[in-house]
């Protein structure tokens, strides 16, 4: 039943491509593919964005491109956390909120006794969560469940025994009897949450599952110790480390994450990165800004996500965002 | 130069004198008000801080209150037909079905009938029957009413006889769920009516047949707040606005509403500082859990384990960082002369500047995996250095008179550290080969076998790094106190014939003691306040133990987790803000003794001089 919800979270995907309205048609995919990229008059003035850090690779790359278009413009980025990009965006300390999950009920509230309206959420990447171990680990794939038994306390989802050894998933020799050491991301991160929503069915972490600050923080350390595992974005991909194939449920094939895979929805641990902004419903947003957005909606900004292992949006999801935004 | 004549003084006459007094005075008395200003400011707002600190924390302990209100308009509908039963779990109840209640994830079914008896039914097994049978009230009792908390992961039980209990699904030793008796909560006067769930928490509100209305949590068997009117005893049931603001009593006539104060229920003293059962755990602990990117229907906020584990980090460092910097200081100002002496103490001093991320980075990439692959090779040098130190000792009078008379001091010390790195070396070869032969290839993994749990970021990573970080200053200080000793009393004593080694233990040992002290506490306010260390090297994991070999999480660490991400004014915000004042209070005791035993201190040097 979960699993079923679990994978109608990411059919949104599948369904926005399905039921475009009229509306939509009329910013067609090949279009926003050719909005200019380079603006003609020269854009100044410092814009400051603040959240994510799973995305902060991905800002970072574009900001590069994006400078270099205009140089008079200053981008600063900030990336603690994506419950970081709310904040700021209410305090007005940043123009743009990169966050890895959508923003709650009760931040979208706060929101909106602020201003009246709503944070507008641009979806700018598809990323994917990646189980790792470290590469001397002989095991190739994990299901969901497996994964609930590692790092679960209470288990609600499936509801088996607890895993502690690696011989409980199935490995031999010398593997059998050593312990799983979980690694995870620290609360502060979208990705502890959607791991925790996705794999936990909202349950409790094991108490033992160490939490380190920093996405590139768990493939590191995973990297170093022999019977680690950790969750983290698929752009974190070091030397020494692995990644495995993962299985929704029983029925279903052990999938590795690839674009597809992610696209298609049956990768069971993907999801869209947004931007979120501060835009009055009647109001353009300012010039950097769309500039900036512009960007990274666009053909070239997207083809820069396979730098950091992200899979760019949908041609239909984005065109929506473009027309929301007025670009 | 002119003709005229000179003046007699060069100190300007009468009038100019006066004025030059005046403004000196003037400027004297600013530079004082300023002096006071800024002193005063600094006092002020070290209090403001410690007073906003305060005002953040107090309504997480502020009663619960509630108001009767006039219902503007009527609640939206609420829709309470049951689910229907199939009829294969009816039969196999074997009892008229009184209450049913679905479990969401994989769809168990427990029906109960109105003397209390129950089965649990499960939809993947319906040729099972009764999973489990069942009594949810005493015999005698009727069973009135049934309820999930919010999040359907336990249930709450009322019965005629006014008792309240609590229940949750929970798989036994064959991984089979049941049905478990959690606990009662404080039993009311009457019988229960109806029980009521917050929407999105853990709370509930109960009513009872004598009109009496109370509000429960979860954790807590005492009720929050209760209340008793008669125009209560109308009502038949009881339902939560959408954000738990305010409750409806609904029943036959007009509708009553309470207007609640409610905002922290999970937080009271008991949760912070005792164990806690939470929902779907096997065994009530100290649990510390919260998340940012989701809203918890149980904030699990025990101080424990934090607490444990900064003291625990602490403890360890101060382990490696206490003797290492008392002996140190001890031989660089009891036992090297001087040239040596200063250059060696600004050394130490000058770690002290070192970057603590730096330390907590190296900790955590090159420290944590290399002592997991020589785990051994530590403990064998542990044991190595102090027999191979005796037996140098031991050795040094039989050597020829040549070799002992070494010139110059500086040769002991490189002659012990050709010692140390002969150990070391050893050591790693002893370790590494008795790991290959005894313990097929990893000291860490045969431990685990043995029942000790290893993690690779644990407290004994961290005690080395911090402890490389505290000892600066413990050797600082207790350098500066030995060097202090008045120099009349080690003269003195060396001119009625004490030896070095007597002097150093009964001049200047017992009269730099308090000192010494004094730097063990200030060394152990510096490790408790420690944060980036104990950030990278561990893997902050919550957990309560001071086993060495498994992780920590520190009060301090979590601040700079968490409080980016808390939701401001959220419980989980200001419980943060009771973690800073709980660590101010560790530092401020850990600093307030360093200063006692420093006057002390002070007062012993001032009577040895007079």
């Amino acid at each position: 039943m979960l699993v079923a919800t679990a994978k109608l979270r990411l059919m949104i995907i599948s369904l926005v491509l399905a039921a475009l309205s009229p509306a939509l048609r009329a910013v067609s995919p090949e279009q926003s593919a050719t909005l200019a990229v380079a603006e003609p008059t020269p854009l100044s003035g410092t814009l400051s964005s603040t959240g994510s850090d799973t995305l902060h690779n991905m800002m970072m790359i574009w900001r590069r491109q994006f400078v270099a278009l205009h140089p008079q413009l200053n981008l600063q980025i900030q990336s603690s956390g994506s419950a970081t990009a709310p904040v700021a965006l209410l305090e007005g300390t940043a123009s743009l909120g990169p966050m890895s999950r959508p923003m709650l009920a009760v931040e979208q509230e706060r929101f909106r006794r602020r201003f009246g309206y709503d944070a507008i959420a641009v979806p700018v990447a598809l990323d994917m969560l990646a189980l790792y171990v470290h590469q001397d680990n002989p095991l190739r794939s994990i299901s969901m469940a497996q994964l609930e038994s590692i790092y679960a306390q209470n288990r609600l989802c499936h509801r088996q025994a607890a895993i502690e050894r690696w011989g409980e998933l199935g490995l031999a020799g010398t593997w059998q009897s050593r312990p799983v050491a979980a690694y995870g991301r620290n609360p502060a991160s979208g990705t502890y949450g959607f791991f925790r929503q996705q794999v936990l069915c909202e349950g409790d972490y094991q108490q033992r599952v160490q939490q380190l600050p920093g996405a590139a923080a768990v493939v590191r350390a995973v990297s170093q110790s022999v019977n680690a595992i950790g969750y983290s974005g698929l752009g974190q991909q070091i030397a020494g480390v692995k990644i495995l194939a993962l299985q929704a449920d029983a029925n279903s094939p052990a999938l590795m994450p690839t674009p597809e895979h992610a696209i298609s929805g049956r990768y069971p641990l993907a999801r869209v990165l947004y931007i979120y902004l501060n835009k009055a419903p009647a109001r353009a947003l300012p010039a950097a800004e769309q500039a900036f957005l512009r960007f990274v909606l666009s053909a070239e900004g997207q083809a820069l996500l396979s730098n950091d292992g992200l899979v760019p949006v949908p041609a239909a999801l984005r065109a929506q965002a473009i027309q929301e935004l007025g670009l | 130069m002119t003709q005229g004549t000179p003046p007699l003084s060069r100190l300007p006459a009468g009038k100019q004198r006066q004025r030059r007094t005046q403004q000196r005075r003037w400027l004297n008395r600013l530079w004082s008000w300023l002096i006071t200003l800024a002193g005063g400011s600094v006092i002020l707002a070290l209090l403001g801080i410690f007073v906003y600190l305060l005002t953040e924390v107090t309504p997480l302990f502020k009663p619960v209150s509630a108001q009767p209100i006039v219902v503007e308009h009527s609640p939206p509908a609420f829709d309470i037909t049951p689910a229907p039963i199939p009829a294969a779990a009816a039969t196999a109840a074997g009892f008229e079905v009184a209450f049913s209640l679905v479990e969401p994830l994989q769809g168990y079914l427990l029906l109960a009938a109105s003397n209390g008896e129950a089965c649990l039914w499960w939809q993947r097994q319906p040729e099972a029957g009764c999973l489990q049978r069942l009594s949810l009230t005493d015999r005698t009792v009727n069973l009135t009413t049934l309820r999930w908390l919010a999040g359907k992961q336990s249930i709450v039980s009322g019965d005629s006889s006014g008792q309240l209990k609590q229940w949750f699904f929970l798989p036994d030793e064959h991984g089979q769920l049941r049905i478990s008796w959690i606990k009662p909560f404080a039993r009311r006067n009457a019988a229960i009516v109806d029980i009521a769930p917050e929407q999105g928490r853990s709370g509930f509100a109960v009513l009872d047949a004598a009109g009496g209305v109370s509000l429960f949590y979860a954790n807590l068997t005492k009720p929050l707040w209760q209340g008793q009117a008669a125009e209560y005893q109308r009502a038949t049931r009881l339902q939560f606005s959408q954000r738990n603001e305010q409750l409806w009593l609904l029943g036959p006539g007009e509708p009553t509403a309470l207007q609640l104060d409610n905002r922290h229920p999970e937080i009271s003293w008991r949760t912070l500082f005792q164990k806690v059962w939470y929902e779907g755990w096997q065994q009530p602990e100290y649990v510390w859990q919260s998340s940012g990117g989701a809203e918890l229907r149980q904030g699990k906020y025990s101080l424990v384990p934090l607490t444990i584990g900064t003291l625990k980090a602490a403890f360890y460092a101060m382990l490696v960082a206490v003797p290492l910097g008392i002996l140190a200081a001890l031989y660089t100002a009891c036992f090297l002369s001087e040239p040596l002496r200063s250059r060696l103490s600004q050394l130490i001093e000058l770690l002290a500047l070192f970057p603590t991320v730096i330390i907590g980075f190296l900790a955590a990439i090159w420290l944590a995996p290399a002592l997991e692959q020589h785990l051994l090779a530590l403990l064998l040098f542990l044991l190595l250095l102090p027999l191979l130190v005796l037996a140098l000792a031991r050795l040094w009078p039989r050597l020829p008179k040549r070799w002992q008379q070494i010139p110059g001091s500086g040769w002991d010390l490189m002659l012990l550290a050709a010692l140390l790195f002969v150990t070391a070396y050893l050591a790693l070869l002893g370790g590494d080969t008795l790991q290959q032969q005894f313990f097929s290839g990893s000291f860490r993994f045969w431990l685990n076998e043995q029942g000790v749990s290893y993690q690779q970021r644990n407290a004994l990573v961290v005690g080395l790094a911090m402890g490389f970080a505290v000892l600066p200053i413990i050797f600082s200080i207790c350098y500066d106190v030995m060097s202090q000793v008045p120099r009349q009393l080690t003269l003195g004593a060396s001119a009625l014939g004490a030896t070095h080694w007597q002097i150093v233990r009964r001049v200047i040992w017992p009269l730099s003691l308090p000192g010494v002290l004094a730097a063990v506490m200030l060394g152990l306010g510096r490790a408790l306040g420690e944060t980036m260390i104990i950030l990278m090297a561990t893997g902050n994991a919550p957990i309560s133990n001071f086993n060495l070999f498994e992780g920590l999480r520190s009060l301090t660490a979590t601040l700079t987790i968490e409080l980016p991400e808390a939701a401001v004014d959220s419980s989980h915000y200001r419980m943060l803000f009771l973690v800073a004042i709980l660590l101010f209070i560790f530092t401020f005791m850990a600093n307030t003794l360093a200063d006692l035993v420093r006057q002390r201190l002070k007062r012993n040097f001032q009577r040895l001089d007079t």
